[in-house]
């Protein structure tokens, strides 16, 4: 019997150890998924705003041999596009509780990430056609 | 029997003259000739406010040695990286009057020169006149971004994104580029260290 009690503890022991720790109901691998998720959109995001600052100088470029005002609107799209990614990481904080509160607040920053990328995305493609036709 | 140390002395001093020491290191980035002289890929004249509030340009860079790098203070990903390395860096050649770490921020709007000394402070560089941390105007990022990492779209298949590469660049008393490494990988950085210490005792420029 006494067998038998120490068996069933050490599996109770093991199971713990082996389930995802949750901090209010939260997985911590959910958070940490989520925030990964987050990071790696954000560096792609970056590595694009460097095509795009290219983008608004080569525009520029063209802007001087033929002013045009078409130029303006897609020029405006890229540099507000820069903006909103330099302003989301200045108002960024990692969440320091591992809470529902931490797994809403990454969900927003992430709905707010993929905004940011979809405007960056069309104003980057817009900008690109710009540039073909006046090749 | 007397005559072995003669014949191992001479192996030895064959072997010395046989080893190869390290060559210079190559100039990077496009070059072209004109009138028989061949010029080099050269990052040219720039002026920016440090995060002393200090007009920072070519000439504070005139006959040293440095390594460049493009960073922003807010980056949570791999710009905490890159400065854990460059702190290496700057531990080992912060007394070398004749080098410089230069970091250029992409972010002028967040990163202004309060921003930067305390992104520097908190770094525990605050006072370094070895480590400048430079505001890049916006309009001048995407110039001078593509003339540090010319050699390394050159010499790689980087996506045409050049300010997030994570990329250091070491630079020669001529401002030429002469080498350059992921600067979030420690190993890269040892390689790069020696290199630096390569150029500093390449004959300086009259």
């Amino acid at each position: 019997m006494y067998r038998k009690l120490v068996l069933f503890g050490l599996m109770f022991i093991l199971m713990s150890a082996c389930k995802p720790s949750t901090s209010g109901g939260i997985s911590t691998t959910e958070l940490a998924s989520l925030h990964t998720e987050l990071m790696a959109l954000h560096d792609s995001t970056m590595v694009k705003h460097g095509v795009s600052l290219k983008l608004i100088d080569q525009l520029d470029q063209i802007k001087l041999s033929q002013p045009e005002g078409s130029l303006d609107s897609i020029r405006d799209e890229l540099d507000r596009s820069n903006e909103a990614m330099m302003d989301w990481m200045a108002e960024y904080t990692d969440p320091v509780t591992q809470d529902s509160s931490a797994l809403n607040y990454l969900m927003d920053q992430l709905r707010l990430m993929k905004a940011i990328a979809q405007t960056q995305a069309t104003a980057i493609s817009g900008g690109k056609t710009i540039l073909e036709t006046k090749k | 029997m007397k005559r072995f140390p003669f014949i191992a002395a001479i192996f030895f001093f064959i072997y010395l003259g046989c080893k190869q020491s390290p060559g210079p290191l190559p100039i990077l980035g496009e070059s072209e000739i004109v009138d028989g002289d061949t010029i080099f890929h050269q990052i040219p004249d720039f002026s920016y406010l440090d995060q002393y509030g200090q007009r920072f340009t070519q000439d504070s860079v005139r006959s040293k040695v440095y390594v460049s790098d493009f960073f922003f203070t807010k980056c949570p990903t791999i710009c905490p990286k890159m400065a854990q390395q460059l702190l290496r860096i700057h531990q080992q050649f912060e007394h070398n009057p004749d080098f410089r770490i230069l970091s250029h921020s992409i972010d002028p709007k967040y990163d202004t020169t309060e921003a930067l000394k305390k992104y520097a402070d908190k770094l525990g560089v605050g006072d370094s006149r070895t480590w400048h941390f430079l505001s890049v105007p916006k309009n001048e990022i995407s110039a001078i971004a593509g003339k540090y990492l010319a050699a390394v779209q050159q010499d790689s298949t980087l996506e045409e994104g050049f300010t997030h590469t994570g990329h250091f660049l070491l630079i020669d008393q001529e401002r030429r580029i002469r080498s350059f490494c992921d600067g979030t990988k420690s190993e890269e950085v040892d390689r790069l260290m020696k290199e630096i210490s390569l150029l500093l005792d390449e004959k300086k420029p009259h």
